[in-house]
């Protein structure tokens, strides 16, 4: 048994039911064939980064799952052909679940992290760039060292 | 006078971090530019071994609609 996630992003145009049973469809085909689904999360409709299909969202679901792995070609080939997935991905998966969907350990790393180093921060330390708000410094990181820094690029 | 520079120390081993999942967007929005561009680590100051993980979960993301492979929208 080896552990994996399987995300998939389905039509979120189509009934809630509908949505609901493309998810669960997976889920039933990783237990029917001997896996065991260890998390099962739903993200909900969020926005496509870029469009898929015309669309700008889509529903997401993640499945982190114990299974063989002569199963996973049959999900992939269930996933290829439902005409409702938008997309989908399987990795191994060597995290902690309770750390990645915990959100835990992931919320301290943003929060304290900022919290701790931005008096010192100097101005030009490129994870800040999202924090002041679009427009504004942008790209900090990339003009560095001996270079002058070139607003415009 | 030598020119002081901080000492740039990797994030994710400062914060014992192993994983980087890469569904995390708020996590990888930081290591990309307004572009949608990985930067590299010789700026964000990440290790090899996590500037790899990284490399690999901002890939994912891409392929997930998380984060996009390119915008143009920029300034």
């Amino acid at each position: 048994m080896k552990r994996y996630e399987t995300t998939v992003i389905v039509n979120p145009q189509a009934e809630e039911s509908q949505i609901d049973e493309q998810v669960k469809s997976v889920a039933r085909l990783i237990t029917e064939n001997g896996g065991k689904i260890i998390r099962e999360e739903r993200m909900g409709t969020r926005r496509l980064a870029y469009p898929i299909e015309g669309l700008n969202q889509g529903y997401y679901a993640v499945f982190c799952y114990e299974s063989e792995p002569p199963v996973l070609p049959i999900i992939d080939r269930h996933l290829k052909l439902g005409e409702a997935y938008l997309r989908h991905l399987t990795i191994i998966f060597d995290g902690d679940p309770e750390v990645v969907y915990g959100d835990k350990a992931r919320r301290s790393f943003d929060m304290e992290q900022e919290r701790e180093r931005e008096p010192q921060d100097d101005d030009r330390r490129p994870f800040r760039s999202d924090h002041r708000g679009g427009g504004g410094g942008g790209r900090g990181g990339y003009n560095r060292g001996s270079r002058s820094r070139n607003e415009g690029f | 006078m030598p020119i002081m520079r901080r000492k740039k120390i990797c994030r994710f081993c400062d914060n014992k971090i192993d994983y980087i999942d890469y569904k995390d967007e708020r996590l990888l929005r930081r290591f990309v530019n307004e572009r949608g561009k990985l930067l590299p680590s010789r700026i964000t100051g990440n290790c090899a071994i996590h500037q790899r993980e990284l490399t690999r979960a901002v890939k994912r993301g891409r392929i997930m609609a998380i984060l996009a492979f390119e915008s143009e929208s920029y300034r």
